[in-house]
């Protein structure tokens, strides 16, 4: 059995083979395999009951929320449709698109395959250089807070300790950090998080990291660059057609819930542009405001 | 009358969004006002042209005419896009 978390959801693969392991390697979470290996050698012999004593060893009421998610499949495209699939059930959302964290804040660019995504995210990392770093290049993950997941702090724990080196400078215009104290379980509460998948796109553009999500673009090809905010009407038709939608009408439910509240916390943006420089700035300047 | 089965609706502010998870069912979205609304709301259980028209009449101040008109332009349009089992 391999162990993972992905964005924050503990996730159990039954068959791999060593292409699928090295894919899942940054998202492997030993603690939870040394734990249940543990149990499984407390009970020798009873492996059918190793099964039901771990499972009804999770805490009363966070059962659900708790116990892995089970995916199985023997491509990496089997094992995404079915992780999709079973997320949306624990509010977790598969968004296709590209997503990056410029001074610890996650932005995401959508947009139907080929218009330029990545090539827009590249730029980013052109103009801004290392504050900028990649979260996925084509399927990240979003959901309602972080809980009390530790892995959630990671991003935000490594920018605002700033250890032994010298406190950044700051430029003139340069956007300020939201600093917040680590260990309050409530401050990711009811905020919108980006996390990183490993699905991240055809360059392996990515990292296990999540960030608060602070605007979303939808991109389109233009001689001109401009950007425009979209009304929440608006904005669900583009996300609509980008964001993971199981089949079953009980998960759809809540992708639609879920489109509902992310519409009234995050800004989506349409940006018209052209893959150059210019389009970074005309983004950035509305999406993270003024930028030095 | 009533809609189709695996039909889905979520309120995005003051417009109601009607889409199917299952694009053999319908693939597009159905963006409502507060009126189109309140009809949509009733054809989730098994309804009539005339119990439409009543609701309308008893949530609105509009005559009669008016809503029985109103309600069949509507479904019309329902029909149109296949989203109802009759």
């Amino acid at each position: 059995m391999m162990y993972l978390n992905i964005a924050g959801v503990p996730v159990k693969v039954a068959a791999w083979n060593e292409e699928i392991r090295k894919f899942f390697l940054p998202y492997s979470a030993e603690g939870l395999e040394a734990e249940t290996e543990a149990e499984a050698e407390a009970s020798p012999g009873m492996k059918t009951g190793v099964e039901a004593e771990s499972s009804s060893g999770m805490k009363t009421g966070s059962e659900a929320e708790s116990s892995p998610i089970n995916i199985s499949g023997t491509t990496s495209e089997e094992l995404l449709r079915d992780l999709s699939n079973q997320m949306a059930g624990r509010n977790v959302f598969l968004i296709h698109g590209s997503a990056l964290s410029l001074d610890g804040r996650g932005y995401l660019f959508t947009a139907p395959s080929g218009t330029g995504k990545s090539t827009h995210s590249r730029l980013w990392r052109e103009v801004f250089g290392d504050r900028v770093v990649m979260i996925n290049d084509d399927k990240p993950f979003l959901r309602m807070g972080m809980g009390t997941d530790e892995r959630s702090e990671e991003l935000e724990t490594q920018i605002q300790e700033p250890g032994e080196s010298k406190p950044q400078l700051k430029r003139p215009g340069e956007l300020q950090l939201q600093l917040k104290r680590p260990g309050e379980a409530e401050r990711t509460h009811g905020k919108v998080y980006v996390c990183g998948s490993p699905w991240n796109g055809k360059h392996g553009l990515g990292s296990n990291i999540k960030a608060p999500l602070s605007g979303i673009a939808v991109l389109k090809q233009a001689k001109e660059n401009r950007i425009e905010r979209l009304s929440p009407q608006d904005a669900f038709r583009f996300l609509y057609t980008q964001i993971y939608l199981p089949k079953e009408s009980e998960r759809a439910q809540k992708v639609l819930d879920f489109m509902a509240l992310l519409l009234v916390q995050v800004p989506v943006w349409m940006l018209y542009c052209r893959p150059d420089h210019d389009a970074v700035r005309v983004a950035a300047e509305a999406m993270c405001g003024k930028l030095g | 009358m009533k809609l189709k089965r695996g039909m889905l609706t979520r309120m995005i502010g003051d417009t109601q969004m009607m889409v199917a998870a299952d694009p053999d069912v319908f693939s597009g979205i159905v963006r409502s006002n507060e009126t189109a609304a309140f009809l949509v709301e009733r054809l989730k259980e098994e309804t009539t042209e005339e119990q439409l028209t009543d609701a309308l009449c008893a949530e609105y101040d509009v005559e009669r005419t008016v809503a029985a008109a109103d309600v069949a332009a509507f479904l019309e349009k329902l029909r149109k896009i296949r989203v109802l089992e009759e």
